[in-house]
């Protein structure tokens, strides 16, 4: 099955650059940096057990924007730096999804790992409800983001397009969705 | 629905999120912390919409006065929901974190912000979490991250004088085949090397090249050892010392060897010291947590006399080379830009017609930036190579190698002999009035100056708002005006406190809850200011400052009134009588502005024979050019 956020990657490009296209266009990623120790403080084991680096190369993360001598460097979203954004997100998904084959991955706090292996279960009702997703949702993106973007998201994983999808692929698109949201990537 | 949305939300954020749990530390350095955080001008509370919206709030307060750390699992959740949004920030201003903000901050202000204050190293198989060398390179900024712990003088960060932190050394040393060794391992062979290179100096034939060698092992010593921080200051502070002569001696033609020799006596006799100084910084004896861990040490230890530390260090004397032709202006182009707000746009309002003589920064196009940013260069003018003071020297020594007789380069900045000062060093601010300019003549002076001028303190409160919500969002310029009024105020009391009220303020404005806001608009105005009808937020205080008093109402001169903004067809523009008393086009009022912003005839520029300072008349003439453009 073709995965469903395969097919929206372009308009969410789209959706960010028009973000980014209010008033002077100047609104900049928060830098590979930043949303790394966001996401360790949201699920890692440790404030700085995440680093998307490893999944890009020091060098390539410099195109994500990032602080040097004073001046902040490459932070302009374009379509090279979101296809970077991708490939590293694509490599951490799959890593995250090792979990489901039985994994144990240390970086990650204890809690979530139950929490996201619970989801392996997919689409069991269990976890396929609106108080679970809201819980993955709060996990990873925090209160980032405004409710109307959590309700749109909530409601495309309970539409009939995810009511029986594989869990990896189910998984793997709830966090494109999230990762690649403007608010959880893009300074404010 | 709402309600149980909430308590979901509690909930879930309750048992998800993570973060480092120190209560420890938490609760000790939360002791230390005296926080009076009464308000001196009350800021209104927010309300929210709901809880979302409200922890939505919250959240982004708690990332910015954490550096980064959103609310989590030690945050009583259920309480914060309760509490007003004061209450809310003032629970985080007191978080031991919010000095890692301030810290953040700090570099920030002064141009050396890094991607990441800690960094995490790897030697040799042993993993430690350090401050970044730029951190320890930039004291002023701990220096006043540390005083905040404590409601100290924040404003250290403007001081001249300051402490030598020094980051915790390595655990290990590995040689050159990656064996470790052990520190005092490296330390008995610096010895060694350097009592071999006095044995050989003081033989009847020395090999210059041998002592080299064995100078050289000492000099890399301190390198294995983690000094390096240090041995570029020592080589910055002082003009007598065993690194400085070794370079002299080794790589220079006619340094005498017996004066190498004494120096590497001296040094020899400051080993024992060094030896106490490092088990100081041993990493085990050293955490370095946060801002408080930080450790200053007396730098008379490694230097070998008093020997008081300023805030330049090794990254501003890199950053900021000098050569022979260069003058000092990219260090003078720093200070304007980081202390003073002023990106030396080159805009020809200022030029006056007597000025111009013949030189590179006398050209009218030039001089536009040169007239102020020559005399700010001038203080770092006693100051070559690596940021060695010169002053007493007969010669001066530049970054690029090159040298030149320090007395014919130091009259570069002799002031006329009229003018009624030995230097033309200073701060100008105006050529027109030069009553508004101060002057002095070396590097302790223009931070006297700095800590005074109230330009530098509107600049910190500037780039606050700009970290805390956007370096792109347009603000409204009396806005900034009362938060800057306010902090000066504020800090004649207590800097500290002062800070975290324009804080407060910062993340109660309209800009800062924004959640998509539109950059070029401005969501903030100073208490009692209606925007409707006034021109835009960009130059609308500016205007009314220093033109309103002739420009408004019915009787404004030649019938423009700068306090107001209409439309005229499709349009935008000033209210504008021509004689026969219809409105002028939008094009010809904004080309007049421009022409009277700019003319060099004192009885027809604008301001007519009125102080503006650099900053605001910079502001008005980029607007107005960028209106004219747009027409």
């Amino acid at each position: 099955m073709i995965s469903l956020i395969r097919i929206f990657c372009p308009l969410l490009f789209i959706t960010m650059i028009s973000y980014t296209s209010q008033g002077q266009g100047l609104t900049l990623y928060k830098g590979i940096s930043t949303v790394s120790k966001n996401l360790s403080i949201r699920i890692g084991s440790t404030p700085d057990s995440i680093h998307l680096n490893r999944y890009l190369g020091d060098d390539i993360g410099q195109l994500l924007g990032y602080w040097e001598a004073g001046t902040y460097r490459n932070g302009l979203p374009n379509a090279t730096n979101l296809m970077v954004w991708h490939l590293g997100f694509d490599s951490f998904i799959t890593h995250l999804l090792t979990t489901c084959a039985g994994h144990t991955l240390e970086f990650l706090d204890p809690q979530y790992r139950e929490f996201l292996f619970s989801f392996c279960k997919w689409p069991s009702p269990e976890v396929r409800n609106a108080e679970v997703l809201e819980k993955f949702w709060i996990q990873h993106m925090a209160y980032d983001a405004p409710y109307s973007e959590f309700l749109s998201w909530k409601a495309l994983f309970l539409s009939e397009t995810y009511q029986t999808t594989y869990a990896p692929d189910a998984l793997r698109d709830m966090w494109f969705a999230i990762f690649i949201n403007p608010h959880f990537l893009l300074k404010k | 629905m709402r309600f149980s949305r909430a308590v979901c939300a509690v909930f879930a954020i309750l048992f998800t999120l993570s973060c480092t749990d120190n209560k420890e530390l938490h609760q000790q350095l939360s002791k230390n912390s005296t926080n009076d955080l009464t308000a001196p001008a009350p800021v209104e509370p927010r309300t929210f919409a709901d809880n979302w919206e409200k922890q939505i709030w919250m959240n982004k307060v708690a990332q910015d006065l954490r550096y980064g750390i959103g609310l989590c699992r030690r945050d009583p959740l259920p309480e914060l929901l309760k509490m007003n949004s004061l209450e809310i920030v003032d629970y985080f201003l007191k978080d031991p974190l919010f000095a890692e903000t301030v810290l953040d901050f700090n570099m920030y202000f002064l141009g050396f912000k890094v991607d990441q204050l800690r960094v995490k190293e790897t030697r040799a198989g042993f993993t430690d979490i350090y401050y970044a060398p730029q951190v320890f390179d930039t004291p002023s900024a701990v220096a006043s991250a540390q005083e905040i712990l404590k409601d100290g003088n924040y404003l250290k960060l403007l001081e001249y004088q300051q402490p030598l932190y020094m980051r915790p050394l390595w655990r290990v040393y590995p040689d050159e085949k990656g064996n470790p060794r052990t520190r005092q391992q490296v330390f008995s062979q610096m010895d060694s090397a350097l009592a071999k290179a006095i044995q050989l100096g003081e033989e009847a034939t020395p090999d210059k090249i041998k002592i080299c060698e064995f100078a050289d092992q000492m000099f890399n010593g301190y390198y294995e050892v983690g000094f390096h921080n240090l041995l570029i200051n020592q080589i910055t502070q002082s003009e007598n010392n065993y690194i400085y002569d070794y370079f002299k001696y080794c790589f220079g033609r006619n340094f005498p060897l017996a004066n190498f020799i004494d120096s590497m006596k001296k040094q020899a006799a400051l080993m024992p010291k060094i030896w106490e100084l490092i088990q100081i910084l041993e990493p085990d004896a050293y955490p370095n947590r946060t801002v408080a861990d930080i450790k200053s040490v007396d730098p008379e230890i490694l230097i070998g006399k008093p020997t008081s530390m300023t805030m330049f260090r090794n990254n501003f004397w890199r950053n900021f080379q000098n050569s022979s032709t260069n003058m000092n202006r990219k260090r003078g182009a720093y200070i304007l830009k980081q202390f003073f707000c002023d990106d030396l746009t080159p805009i020809d309002i200022v030029i006056p017609e007597n000025h111009t003589g013949g030189r590179h920064g006398d050209e009218p196009s030039c001089y536009a930036c040169h007239y102020k940013l020559d005399p700010m260069s001038g203080f770092f003018r006693y100051k070559g190579d690596k940021g060695r003071s010169f002053k007493d020297s007969s010669y001066i020594l530049f970054d690029d190698r090159a040298d030149r007789d320090s007395q014919s380069y130091f009259a570069h900045w002799k002031a006329p002999a009229n003018s009624g000062r030995e230097w033309n060093v200073g701060y100008v601010r105006s050529l027109q009035f030069p009553e508004n300019n101060v002057y002095g003549d070396d590097l302790p002076d223009l931070f006297r100056l700095i800590q005074t001028a109230p330009e530098v303190k509107a600049c910190l409160v500037k780039k606050m708002f700009r970290y805390f919500v956007s370096e792109n969002q347009n603000v409204d310029r009396g806005y900034l005006q009362f938060l800057s009024e306010e902090f000066i105020e504020g800090a004649k009391q207590n800097s500290s406190l002062a800070l975290k009220q324009t804080i407060r303020r910062i993340v109660h404005s309209n800009a800062y809850s924004q959640n998509d806001a539109v950059d070029t608009q401005c969501y903030d105005y100073r208490p009692g200011e209606n925007p409707a009808g006034k021109p835009p937020c960009k130059v609308s205080y500016l205007l009314e400052k220093h033109c309103a008093s002739c420009h408004q109402g019915d009787s404004a001169a030649k019938g423009l009134d700068l306090t107001k903004w209409i439309k005229i067809e499709t349009a935008w523009t000033f209210p504008h009588k021509k004689l026969d008393g219809t409105q002028e086009t939008p094009k010809e009022t904004f080309r007049k502005i421009s022409e009277r912003l700019a003319t060099a005839n004192q009885n027809l520029r604008m301001p007519l024979k009125r102080f503006i300072s650099p900053q605001d008349q910079e502001q008005i003439y980029l607007w107005i050019e960028e209106v004219r453009r747009a027409q």
